[in-house]
């Protein structure tokens, strides 16, 4: 049996390939600065990777990531001295758990749509991504400079993709008798 | 928390359309239990899906990489300037090293079970290939080697060709090889995108002449293409070559499959119009449809198939819907760079569903299908029996 202490570096990057984006956004929406929510982002990964625990799957890494990037960002808003009504906010909205899982929720639907997004060809991204805010098939086709008829088709070929990705159980493996 | 990731992918598929009976029922239960989790709404959150585009990711795995090797390095260095620590160093590297041969030893004089020493043997593919150069020397790409010539640029895990600056007078071409347990993304002169699956060859210009037929060749494998529109290059049609067919191209994204030891060369379209030519005839093809060209018949038909099955290989997955295993073990022996012996000639036809993570162990999935259908597999070195 394979016997393990930490993460080795590979199965640290397929981690971090997947799930760095996502925290990074996550991180910002508590810090203004890109670059700082980026260093602390990585710093959660330096750690991850010297936890010498063992992790049984992706999810308790990812969950681990999840509270260390938060309690980073806690770290540091506590730290600046600043006590403006905004800070303050960002505090409460840190120490609520209650938010602490919808907000995780939300990044997590996002990281998803984002991967599936990503696989369609240029034209259906664009198209896609309009739609998801709610555009409707004439304000996509002005908004991209194309025909009508063309948004219809291709949205509705870039649907059926994604429901194509989404309906399998996805990364996990499923084998049943066809 | 753990029910946090399960929850978003429902309300992906929420939206989408696809919930099963007993998962809209789960989503109700937890909406129930979590209230505060009820007004979570795609629409709402779909703006932000912008800011991915905005990181680098390479530059913060570096950063990453470098930030613990600093942390790594600190605490040896002092405690190897202790002369004793440095004893007691060599000292446990004698013991580990022993106990590895009592290990190894002691494992030989058992009958060993093969799947436990041979574990680390196979292992799923990466990004590799080789690059053939015009002067006829090579170079091998993986992650952590950078290549760069004039024409190319290389990070070793794609090949990316700068665009044309000056016309040039003759076509010279470079020749990228994907191993089995391999794969590899390349983008032309031209900005046309191909990814290369486990055991292929393309061949191709390193810039293409201005207003002239755009040509390259599929020597053999599969290969996924997100061609340039021809309207961004004077009108210059796209052709791809095989020795058994040409695929005339508009502007378009679609997947060819000829692997040499397969008698069909397969073509799907995804996006926009191709024609396919096998030398007897000229059949085009409508966006979810393929064409299935016969090597020795030299027919071809047409059938409607799912796009997303075809070209999943692309995004990290298999994607099997009743296909019969002994083509299934033709994908996997590409990946893992394994040989599959059917002992038992009835398991060729058995037909599987599902989506395998390209990622997955072999055993996991071996398991997976000994548990529903395989009696008994065995490995040994490279090879898996099939019983």
């Amino acid at each position: 049996m394979r016997e393990k202490l930490g993460l080795t570096k590979s199965e640290l990057n397929h981690l971090f390939e997947k799930y760095y984006e996502t925290l990074v956004l996550f991180a910002n929406r508590f810090l203004p600065l890109r670059d700082e929510c980026e260093d602390l982002v990585q710093d959660a990964f330096v750690g991850l990777w010297e936890h010498k625990t063992i992790f049984p799957d992706d999810i308790s890494s990812k969950v681990f990531l999840y509270k260390t990037v938060r309690n980073k960002c806690y770290n540091v808003i506590k730290h600046n001295k600043v006590k403006d009504k905004y800070a303050a906010n960002v505090v409460h909205s840190l120490e609520d758990d209650n938010l602490f899982l919808k907000q995780v929720l939300e990044e997590e639907i996002l990281r998803q749509l984002h991967e599936a997004i990503e696989t369609l060809p240029e034209r259906k991204k664009a198209i896609i991504r309009l739609s998801l805010k709610g555009f409707k098939n004439n304000e996509i086709g002005e908004e991209l400079g194309i025909k009508i008829q063309t948004v219809k088709t291709l949205k509705s070929q870039a649907y059926k993709l994604l429901r194509a990705r989404f309906k399998g159980l996805g990364i996990v493996i499923s084998i049943l008798i066809a | 928390m753990k029910d946090i990731f399960h929850i978003s992918r429902l309300i992906i598929k929420k939206k989408l359309k696809v919930l099963t009976d007993s998962e809209k029922q789960e989503l109700k239960q937890f909406q129930e239990d979590y209230p505060s989790l009820k007004d979570v709404e795609i629409k709402a959150l779909a703006d932000r899906l912008s800011g991915y585009s905005s990181i680098d990711k390479e530059k913060a795995w570096r950063a990453v990489v470098s930030k613990s090797l600093e942390k790594d390095d600190r605490p040896k260095l002092r405690l190897l300037k202790n002369s004793w620590f440095k004893y007691a160093a060599v000292f446990a590297v004698c013991l580990i090293t022993l106990a590895y041969f009592y290990r190894n030893k002691a494992f030989d004089s058992v009958e060993t079970t093969p799947t436990t020493v041979d574990k680390k043997i196979i292992e799923p593919g990466a990004d590799k290939a080789t690059l053939t150069l015009e002067n006829g020397s090579s170079v091998f790409l993986e992650k952590g080697s950078a290549f760069q010539n004039q024409n190319a640029n290389s990070d070793g895990v794609q090949i990316v060709y700068e665009p044309t600056k000056e016309n040039p007078s003759i076509v010279v071409y470079n020749y990228l090889t994907v191993p089995r347990g391999g794969e590899f993304f390349l983008e032309l002169s031209d900005n046309t995108k191909v990814w290369l699956n486990s055991e292929s060859q393309l061949k191709y210009p390193v810039q293409f002449i201005e207003n002239e037929t755009r040509h390259v060749e599929l020597v053999y494998g599969e290969a996924y293409f997100d061609v340039s529109s021809s309207t961004e290059h004077g009108g210059a049609k796209f052709k791809v070559l095989n020795l058994s067919q040409e695929v005339e191209v508009i502007g378009t994204e679609f997947n060819i499959k000829a692997y040499n030891d397969e008698n069909i060369v397969y073509t799907t379209l995804v996006e926009g119009k191709v024609v396919v030519d096998n030398g007897n005839n000229r059949q085009p093809l409508l966006p979810s449809q393929q064409s299935s060209v016969d090597r020795t018949s030299k027919k071809t038909a047409v059938k409607e198939v799912d796009v997303y099955e075809e070209t999943a290989w692309r995004n990290g997955v298999f994607s099997f819907r009743g296909k019969p295993l002994k083509d299934i073990m033709k994908v996997i022996s590409r990946w893992y760079d394994v040989n599959v012996i059917f002992e038992n000639k009835n398991l060729e036809s058995i037909k599987f569903k599902g989506i395998l993570s390209k990622n997955q162990d072999i055993e996991e999935i071996l398991s997976i299908m000994k548990s529903s259908s395989i009696n008994e597999y065995e490995i040994t070195d490279k090879t898996i029996k099939l019983k």
